[in-house]
């Protein structure tokens, strides 16, 4: 692996029934400290990779190469993936699992420093106030953001987010986006997505890889990502995708 | 020749119907009359109850709700470890095998065959069944908090696994908090079901009720029995409104994180 780089996948060949090819080798580097987003249509192999990348998969053919100490990968799934029955700040403790905790953890006990941390979290998220709302009664937005603290509670290193903002209004989407890029670039976080909204990759990504039937067909800077021309780029048959590849 | 075997499937469900209603007796007029008239007989025997008996009867009452609600609760506290190792999300087949395997064993003998067991094992009395209504309480809440953990959404398994989380950490603060309510919903069914299932427990020595309704029956006391029956039908009522109220305000929540971190910061 280069200088700099915290991810180096190569060739990446995944199939969930051992019969469909999701991810048909698949090659991609991430630079430390870079946001890259992925985009593709649905079924394009985008979650699968990010799956593979949380090391969530397996088996798998080719090579996935991180530079990510262990417990250190954030990940905000799509469906955000709260515990409904826990509170926003319950939930964002459960970020702190990983590390060793005193022996009251697993009766709910959690350091006073790892509630002010989470509290602090909920806080620059702009959601203190809903710290004891249960995540059931959440709008999609506090969800959201209590998912990104949860994430950031691990002070990760990789911040993984699948089909980031996806449900949300474009205020609230662009509100999370931007609080999200600002903590990772406070905390150098290296930033790996999958997004819809080619505006939002423009703003808040570095960089762009254009996923199409399982493979990468293009990787660009997002500035040069053209919105409009974005249909023409992830449509086609797959001999057009294995053509561009 | 089409139409004969559409309808041959009836007609032979038919015929097997008529046949084995013969065999039991059905079609035995003269036996069936004697039965409405010794039925007659038998509701001036039931009636009235026998209101002497209530002192009696409550205290036995008092040992069935004992036995429930002890013998739901062991089996309760036994089956949350046994159905998470049950857990095909977080436990490999080496475990979850054999784990379903001694459940499913656990449930294929009935309630009241646990009580012989028992009664051999610890005598006559409450213990034997409570120690029945534990076990088969294992049985059964073990499978249905299986099912409903294995329901949990695996992204939130996938999120915690990222963080580097023990199987311990997933199942306490993952799968049993977003299972609460079926926990709760499934507990207070399973001590309402053994409610009625300890006053049968009796008939074969293992205290409660049950054991008060058969020495009626031998002694042909038909009207204390109609006392028990009636009480017993009092109580399952009141314990089924109980526990639906139970149901309704009961907000499962984990211990609250103290106010004084809430107002740090601003």
């Amino acid at each position: 692996m280069n200088g700099g780089e915290i991810i180096r996948i190569e060739d990446l060949r995944f199939s969930y029934d051992g019969s469909t090819p999701v991810l048909r080798g698949v090659s991609l580097r991430v630079r430390e400290g870079e946001s890259l987003a992925i985009m593709g249509r649905s079924g394009s192999g985008k979650t699968t990779l990010l799956k593979l990348v949380a090391g969530l998969l397996s088996p798998y053919q080719g090579q996935i190469e991180l530079r990510v100490p262990p417990k250190k990968i954030g990940y905000v799934p799509q469906q955000i993936g709260l515990v409904r029955n826990l509170t926003a700040i319950q939930n964002v403790l459960l970020g702190s699992l990983g590390r060793p905790g005193g022996p009251g953890r697993i009766l709910g006990f959690f350091e006073r420093s790892e509630m002010e941390k989470a509290m602090g979290l909920l806080d620059d998220l702009g959601i203190a106030h809903l710290a004891h709302r249960k995540a059931a009664l959440l709008s999609g937005g506090e969800r959201q953001r209590v998912a990104v603290a949860r994430a950031f509670m691990q002070s990760p290193s990789l911040l993984l987010a699948d089909e980031f903002v996806s449900d949300l209004d474009i205020v609230n989407a662009i509100e999370v986006m931007r609080i999200t890029a600002e903590m990772c670039r406070k905390n150098k976080v290296t930033v790996l997505m999958t997004m819809h909204d080619a505006f939002l990759v423009r703003d808040f990504a570095d960089r762009v890889a254009l996923i199409k039937y399982g493979r990468i067909v293009r990787e660009l800077p997002a500035k040069e990502l053209d919105p409009t021309s974005l249909a023409a780029l992830l449509t086609g048959d797959v001999a057009e995708a294995d053509a561009k590849a | 020749m089409p139409k004969l075997e559409r309808y041959a499937g009836s007609l032979l469900l038919a015929i097997a119907l008529i046949y084995s209603a013969y065999q039991v007796g059905v079609f035995d007029l003269p036996r069936l009359a004697r039965g409405v008239y010794n039925l007659g007989d038998l509701l001036t025997d039931v009636l009235p109850p026998n209101p002497s008996i209530v002192p009696e009867a409550l205290m036995a009452l008092v040992e069935t709700v004992q036995m429930a609600l002890v013998g739901t609760f062991i089996g309760f506290l036994v089956s949350i470890p046994f159905s998470t190792l049950g857990l095909r999300t977080v436990f490999p087949p080496t475990v979850t095998t054999p784990v379903r395997v001694i459940l499913g064993a656990i449930r294929t003998i009935p309630a009241l065959f646990w009580a012989v067991i028992f009664v051999i094992a610890v005598g006559l009395g409450p213990l034997a069944g409570t120690l029945a209504l534990s076990v088969y309480t294992l049985g059964y809440l073990s499978k249905l908090y299986y099912e409903a953990f294995e329901a949990v959404d695996m992204e939130i398994l996938d999120t915690l696994r990222c963080t580097g989380a023990s199987r311990l950490s997933l199942i306490r603060f993952a799968i049993i908090p977003e299972s609460m309510n079926t926990i709760i919903s499934q507990l207070l069914f399973m001590f309402e079901y053994n409610i009625r299932s300890s006053a049968v427990l009796g008939f074969v020595g293992a205290g409660g009720v049950g054991f008060l309704m058969i020495s009626y029956i031998e002694r042909l006391q038909y009207r204390s029995l109609t006392t028990v029956v009636i009480m017993t039908l009092l109580i399952v009522v009141a314990i089924d409104a109980i526990s639906s109220l139970v149901r309704r305000f009961s907000l499962p929540q984990l211990r609250r994180v103290p106010s004084r971190v809430l107002q740090r910061r601003r």
